[in-house]
């Protein structure tokens, strides 16, 4: 799904008024950069992006891999999601080069991505694409995106095996829990769930919630990309263990808990 | 490059594609959901199977192929990708290049490739359906971004070229076919291909917005989420109730176990 390097022409197409809007945007840039504050360059309107130019650019997916995303720059949790209710364009910075699309559905479920950055009217998003960790800009003053609030949040300590839901930072919950070997580790950062999923196929779990991170090890895994997902088990052989291909195994009374969280919960994975 | 061996290539292809195991064709498909895409199909003397190929008879599918090629340049394309869910499909190819019109028993003689393009999707959705093209052409004539469902493109020495191409099927699920090339009786190739019909409940939009349960009327419910960043207005976004509860869907996905 790598396409980001099939349309150079972008900078050239976008001419004029790419080039009015450059100031405002490289100083929107430099003052996210501080992290200050960036209400002045709030206005700053996407440039226009050409039918032949979105065609171009690869849907954001778990199948999906991305060249040139922004990293996730980490930091505390805006407590806030966002679903597309048409594809949007994902911009490698406030009013940057175009690479990616982000589809209204992941896999049945209607997209929803956790906001990691707010500058004025643009937000920046963790995406479910590979490489782990990408993230992308889009504009959110639009009124094809969906706001919410998200007071939730799991952490996942893969040394002592536990898996914690917060609300509002406090915690509601933890249990012991099953990751993936020394071989086929658990990736480690900040993921989130990108759907849920009534498995209709694989019969080790009635729900799947397949996470935006995907493993380093498995470039494929079964038929699918190599996502991570949180699921139970048939046995409780994964308890406390390192023994999976790099899924976190949950017994089913956590899953009933998990199955509860919003699309888009942050999934910190230390 | 004679001409005799890039027919001799055209056997070799098709024999290492299948044992490439990349192009079985889906026996599961037979029975097919309502719902389906695929990102290339050709049959004649060239014969690729829908791939790759996914329906909704086990809910939400979606599989991608990061690159297929056919050696002597008979086929060339990468990241294709289809997936398809209730009352949706989509289907996208990239940096295609299919140059079969080298094939001598085609009677064909092109000085450009039969297609070429950067990028090739169809989608549809709820029933309608679109597709698109870009930086694309059929025997070197350049194809419009979007055309009228069922356009047909004059090239001389094809029997038809059509252009989102737009089929109402008998289960009055629709398909569309961003770019269907027919050569002389001889050959077909479908690119970027999505059938849907409306979705089973509802009208397409799943259960997005309601929320879990504290805010029945839209949004703006006091509360806490004032304190987003300050941005002037708070105008990024609609409104900010609690994020919903999410409804399992059908799919099938292979996580990592």
């Amino acid at each position: 799904m790598d396409r980001s390097g099939t349309s150079p022409a972008h900078g050239r197409k976008r001419s004029t008024r790419l080039f009015a809007l450059a100031g405002a945007a490289l100083l929107a840039l430099t003052v996210s950069a501080c992290g200050g504050e960036a209400e002045e360059q709030a206005a700053v309107e996407p440039a226009a992006v050409s039918q032949e130019d979105l065609t171009k650019l690869p849907d954001a997916t778990t199948f999906g891999t991305v060249e040139g995303a922004p990293s996730d720059p980490g930091g505390e949790s805006t407590g806030r999601v966002v679903h597309p209710k048409k594809d949007l364009v994902v911009y490698k910075a406030v009013n940057g080069e175009p690479f990616a699309k982000l589809p209204t559905r992941q896999m049945g479920s209607p997209t929803w991505v956790p906001v990691v950055a707010e500058q004025g009217e643009w937000v920046q998003v963790l995406l479910p694409t590979r490489p782990n960790g990408a993230s992308g800009w889009i504009h959110a003053s639009d009124a094809d995106l969906e706001s919410a609030e998200n007071t939730f949040a799991v952490n996942v300590d893969r040394e002592n095996f536990e898996i914690e839901i917060t609300e509002n930072g406090e915690s509601i919950g933890t249990w012991t829990i099953g990751i993936g070997t020394n071989e086929h580790p658990t990736p480690e950062g900040r993921a989130y769930i990108i759907a849920s999923i009534e498995e209709t196929v694989n019969d080790y779990s009635p729900i799947v919630l397949p996470l935006s991170y995907h493993s380093d090890s498995h470039e494929t895994f079964g038929g699918g990309p190599g996502t991570v997902g949180i699921h139970t088990w048939p046995d409780d052989s994964f308890v406390g263990q390192a023994n999976s291909d790099g899924c976190i195994r949950v017994t089913q009374e956590a899953l009933d808990e998990l199955v509860k969280l919003p699309l888009g919960t942050i999934v910190n994975i230390v | 490059m004679s001409k005799k061996r890039l027919a001799m290539a055209g056997v070799g292809a098709l024999s290492a594609v299948l044992t490439a195991g990349v192009l079985i064709a889906p026996a599961a498909s037979a029975t097919g959901g309502e719902n389906s895409a695929f990102a290339i199909a050709a049959d004649g003397l060239l014969k690729v199977a829908k791939t790759p190929f996914v329906d909704d008879t086990n809910g939400a599918s979606e599989e991608s192929v990061a690159h297929l090629d056919v050696p002597e340049n008979l086929l060339d394309v990468r990241a294709l990708n289809a997936r398809a869910g209730d009352g949706y499909a989509k289907a996208s190819i990239a940096d295609v290049r299919v140059d079969i019109s080298a094939l001598p028993d085609l009677g064909l003689n092109l000085a450009k490739p039969l297609v070429a393009a950067e990028a090739i999707e169809a989608s549809c959705d709820n029933g309608v359906a679109s597709s698109s093209v870009a930086a694309a052409s059929v025997a070197g004539i350049a194809l419009d971004v979007t055309a009228p469902a069922n356009t047909a493109v004059e090239v001389p020495g094809l029997a038809s070229v059509t252009l989102n191409k737009q089929v109402t099927n008998e289960d009055g699920s629709t398909t569309v076919t961003a770019l269907s090339v027919e050569v002389n009786n001889l050959q077909t190739l479908d690119l970027a291909s999505a059938t849907c019909s409306k979705a089973g409940d509802d009208d397409g939009e799943e259960p997005t917005t309601p929320p879990t349960d504290d805010n029945g009327d839209d949004g703006d419910n006091g509360g806490d989420h004032g304190d987003d960043n300050g941005s002037d207005d708070g105008g990024s976004g609609s409104q900010s109730g609690h994020a919903p509860t999410p409804t399992p869907v059908k799919a099938h996905l292979d996580v990592t176990g």
